[in-house]
């Protein structure tokens, strides 16, 4: 047998110091809840999109509040002095920049008549809009504004003012900055007074170093303020970043160490010794730095969500060492020799129809179901390989025996009244037809991505009590724009802008401030005509100045778009350049519909997720349905009989099914991953029913069945109680799925019994 | 657009400590219970620049649960609505129309706080640099210097004026006048005051709020 062979070993103690070195060099743990998300088709749109959501997710929101506004400024103007100096932030701001004002004045005037605000433009398409002009300038000169020489001679028509005017309408925000500071717009009664801070982040909002320093600097501000009788709130995508990170690394030392105890407990009791714990332990160990240095080296990085579904294979992997103890007690106990070999089949079986199974994650094309499969795979093969090539090589020791409760116990098991009621595959099948019918009836599938996740009840409220301080909406929609030249780009943006219009929707685009060259030139062309225009001559004839003398026109380049200080106001909107393409983006509230057009389309990032996950749920029922007819015809083909074959998958099958039954009923999340934990329930039970077919032990088997079984249900039912609903519900139903296959598994032995008969 | 004061800052606060200031006083006993104000208004805005100065006449009326509506009848006729709603326009052109006019809603927001004699949110703007009593007890006025730089480029000085009656009772604001920093002068005179305190206002005064 190979895996006895001495080079054999040592080729497997390489591999495993290779990978192991991989992992520990190269861990990358990506925390970023959006990398969870499934990506759209287009490589373009991800990347665009890309671009945007790491843009917004570096930002952060501070908004401080408190009676007094002058402390108010005083004490929060020093705090954000102090964490702008540390470098872990690239733009700390909370008030006007004169100089980007005055830059942004000085590169737009010498084009002013280039440019119209957006309800200037649509007047100039409308006929006699020269003398509509003109009043609307009479209302300036006869308004409450102050005039000037300076504003009568370079803007006499005020069209320009109420074109640099118009920029504020890019922001969403109740913001009040007359006095320099962006303060809460609000009547002078309102109380507390509030002021905010924009910040963006230097680096991700995704490493967790930033997401410690952040956290650790929101909390010593919030302490000085509070000295100072001020009220610190603040969101943003690192916040929640922070929660999520934490909330999974108690979840994985929650899992990692429940199934640890449980693992330490259960052997301790069973075999009476510690060293079959610490090699049992020890082969667990190395599988999963071997399934991290895999996963590592494929895709570059582990997810935190795949790496807290990963922790669980502890509770799967035992099985095998668990198989391994058990046989060899029995052998010891009967003084008779033991070899490992005798277990292969089994083993690997077992450990085929799991890995069968996870594999099956990887057709739904979903990055971390990918992750979790190459990562449960490698883990797997790599504590089966730990057990069949190094557990005979190391353990020599006589092994006691088992305890006669255990014994007893197994006895229990296999001649449980459940079992004995699906003995017959026509009854396994009825049921399995019942209970998917029940199911059809009661269960609601949830695919919105939204409901997917647990975000602090606390960051929650912080973000709402901000947005509603400034009714600030979030945007969930957007018009995804892209063109290969800038021209092009706010060519299209206007035509969609259009489109929006007349669908009444009312928001304002980079085109409507810096239109494309051809659409400066008509503004050029409508401004002229005005001030040359009878109406025009009779306008300054009343103000007793002369004409202003003409100019040449002379086009905005539109490159300037995309450097200071333009390219701050439209930070939010350009996307710069990807793949020799610019995108930008239109935020829209209402719903809309668009043509389909190569060069925009409309980008519902929870809805077209949700609408993925939905697409990723229907898949993985097929490949579950199509895993089972595999493993059907496989099992048939190649070692039992075709009913035997059909008994031996359904019962698991049927165990994660009324898994998902009693999930509905629980009124739990049921998804995508709900499918899942069917697919991992018969992988696992597979192993059961083949371990328990394959053997001419059943009770040796049944109480290394009992032992393993316990260890996955304590692994996954400890999943049950994470905050996140998925997790929760995924938890719960291979918890329940695994002990219904413990329990009807026996069943199976009705085929020995047939068998005997036979013979 | 909801950032007020963007580009141009005409904008008139009041910072002051209440018990050593003229202007607060006056203000308190004129408008301190108001529940209408109507008054004709004289605008007159002097430009270095222009040979003659830019003269109109309107009409305010403020009442502090409806609004305010600032209409100028001459040389052209606008009517401008602000209340919580937002700003309303009507003119030759367009009835009634929403509109983003910065300007006009820092002005209301000040003429309001003045009107319904809340001064707390303009205090950390101006200081006072002088106010006093006319010797015949009959006239009061303050001059306003804006304290942040921002608002220093647009508006030099603001100065109010006031009237008492015999019984030196406040009349409240009879004159503005803002100077900015070239020296360009805009008042505004107000006449004609008609005035409801403690006691709701005929239903047909408010019609025009509706």
């Amino acid at each position: 047998m190979i895996f006895s062979k001495l080079w054999f070993r040592v080729l497997w103690l390489v591999i495993i110091g290779l990978t192991g070195f991989h992992a520990i060099k190269q861990l990358h743990v990506e925390t970023n809840i959006l990398k969870l998300l499934p990506q759209y088709e287009s490589e373009l749109t991800n990347e665009l999109m890309g671009v945007a959501t790491e843009r917004v997710n570096k930002q952060l929101v501070l908004m401080a509040s408190a009676k007094s506004d002058t402390d108010l400024k005083e004490h929060f103007k020093y705090q954000l002095e102090t964490i702008d100096n540390k470098g872990l932030y690239e733009n700390v701001v909370y008030q006007i920049d004169a100089s980007q004002m005055s830059g942004l004045y000085a590169s737009l005037a010498p084009h002013r008549f280039n440019f119209l605000s957006h309800d200037d433009a649509i007047l100039r398409q409308q006929e006699g809009y020269q003398e509509h002009l003109l009043t609307l300038a009479r209302e300036s000169l006869y308004g409450v504004q102050m005039l000037s020489q300076e504003q009568l001679t370079t803007d006499p028509l005020f069209t320009f003012q109420r074109f640099m005017s118009s920029f504020g309408s890019l922001n969403q925000m109740a913001l009040d900055v007359s006095e320099g500071y962006f303060m809460v717009e609000q009547s002078a009664t309102e109380q507390p007074s509030h002021m905010l801070a924009f910040v963006e982040l230097a680096s991700s909002a995704f490493l967790p170093d930033n997401q410690n320093a952040v956290h650790d600097d929101i909390i010593n501000m919030r302490k000085q303020l509070a000295e100072q009788g001020i009220e610190l709130k603040a969101f943003g995508a690192v916040m929640y970043a922070h929660q999520a990170f934490q909330y999974a690394k108690k979840e994985i030392s929650t899992v990692g160490v429940g199934s640890l105890l449980a693992i330490v407990a259960l052997i301790t009791l069973a075999f009476r010794s510690v060293s079959p714990l610490l090699l049992s332990l020890s082969a667990i160990a190395l599988g999963l730095l071997v399934a991290l240095g895999v996963t590592v080296w494929v895709f570059g990085a582990i997810h935190v969500f795949a790496l807290v579904f990963g922790a669980t294979i502890a509770g799967v992997s035992i099985d095998y060492c668990f198989h391994y103890w058990v046989d060899a007690h029995f052998h010891a106990a009967e003084k008779k020799p033991f070899n490992v070999t005798q277990l292969l089949p089994a083993l690997f079986i077992g450990f085929g129809s799991s890995a069968l199974v996870y594999l099956g994650f990887l057709l739904t094309q979903y990055n971390v179901l990918a992750q979790i499969a190459v990562f449960s795979v490698t883990g797997l093969l790599a504590v089966l390989m730990n057990v069949v090539c190094l557990f005979p090589w190391i353990h020599k020791a006589t092994v006691k025996p088992a305890p006669k409760p255990l014994a007893r116990l197994s006895e229990l098991v296999i001649n449980n009244p459940i079992q004995r009621l699906l003995r017959s595959p026509g009854w396994v099948l009825g049921l399995l037809f019942t209970a998917i019918g029940c199911l059809y009836l009661i269960a609601q599938p949830n695919d919105d991505v939204r409901d997917l996740q647990h975000l602090s009840p606390t960051l929650k409220a912080e973000e709402q009590a901000i947005r509603n301080a400034l009714d600030w909406q979030p945007i969930e929609q957007y018009v995804l724009v892209h063109d290969d030249s800038m021209s092009g780009l706010l060519q299209t943006e206007a035509k969609v802008l259009k489109m929006l219009e007349s669908q009444g929707v009312d928001v304002l685009g980079v085109s409507d401030f810096i239109p494309p060259v051809e659409t400066q030139l008509l503004n050029f062309q409508a401004m002229k005509a005005t001030l040359e225009s009878a109406a025009g001559q009779q306008y300054f004839q009343e103000l007793g100045m002369a004409v202003p003398e003409p100019v040449d026109f002379k086009p905005f380049a539109l490159n300037q778009i995309t450097s200071p200080p333009l390219s701050s106001l439209f930070n939010q909107r350009l996307l710069g350049s990807v793949q020799d393409q610019y995108g930008l983006l239109i935020p829209v509230q209402q719903p809309i519909s668009l043509p389909d057009d190569p060069h925009f389309s409309i980008i519902q990032q929870a809805e077209d997720t949700s609408a993925l996950f939905a697409q990723f749920r229907m898949t993985a029922t097929w490949v579950l349905s199509g895993a089972v007819l595999v493993l059907l015809l496989g099992l048939s083909l190649f070692k039992y009989g075709f009913i035997q074959s059909l008994h031996l998958v359904l019962l698991p099958l049927l165990g994660g099914v009324v898994a998902m039954l009693f999930a509905a009923v629980a009124g739990l999340h049921l998804s995508l991953f709900s499918v899942l934990a069917v697919l991992l329930i018969l992988g696992m039970g597979l192993d059961y029913v083949v371990f328990l077919t394959e053997s001419h032990r059943p009770q040796t088997i049944m109480m290394a069945m009992l032992l393993a079984g316990t260890t996955t249900v304590l692994a996954f039912g400890l999943l049950a109680l994470s905050h996140v609903p998925v997790l929760k519900s995924f938890g719960f139903m291979v918890g329940v799925g695994m002990v219904w296959v413990l329990m009807t598994a026996p069943a199976i032995l009705v085929w020995h019994n047939s068998d005997r008969d036979d013979s | 657009m909801k950032i007020k004061g963007f580009c141009l800052l005409l904008i008139m606060v009041l910072p002051l400590r209440a018990e050593d200031s003229i202007l607060v006083e006056q203000l308190h006993q004129a408008y301190d219970q108001v529940q209408y104000f109507e008054a004709e208004f004289v605008q007159n805005k002097q430009v270095k620049f222009l040979s003659k100065p830019l003269v109109s006449t309107g009409v305010i009326k403020y009442a502090p649960t409806h609004g305010m509506i600032w209409e100028v009848v001459k040389p052209i006729w606008v009517k401008t609505k602000i209340n919580d709603e937002g700003i309303f326009k009507t003119n030759s052109f367009e009835q009634n129309v929403k509109v983003k006019d910065v300007q006009m809603q820092a002005v209301a927001d000040i003429l309001g706080e003045l009107l319904g004699a809340r001064l707390d949110r303009m205090r950390s703007q101006f200081e006072l640099s002088a106010s006093q009593l006319s010797d015949d007890q009959l006239h009061w006025e303050a001059t306003l210097i804006p304290r942040s730089k921002l608002i220093k480029k647009a508006l030099a000085q603001l100065h109010i004026e006031g009237l008492l009656d015999d019984a030196g009772q406040g009349q409240g604001i009879s004159k503005i006048t803002l100077v900015d920093p070239n020296e360009n002068i805009t008042t505004i005179v107000f006449s004609e005051v008609v005035m409801f305190n403690e006691q709701s206002p005929p239903a047909e005064l408010l019609h025009d709020f509706q």
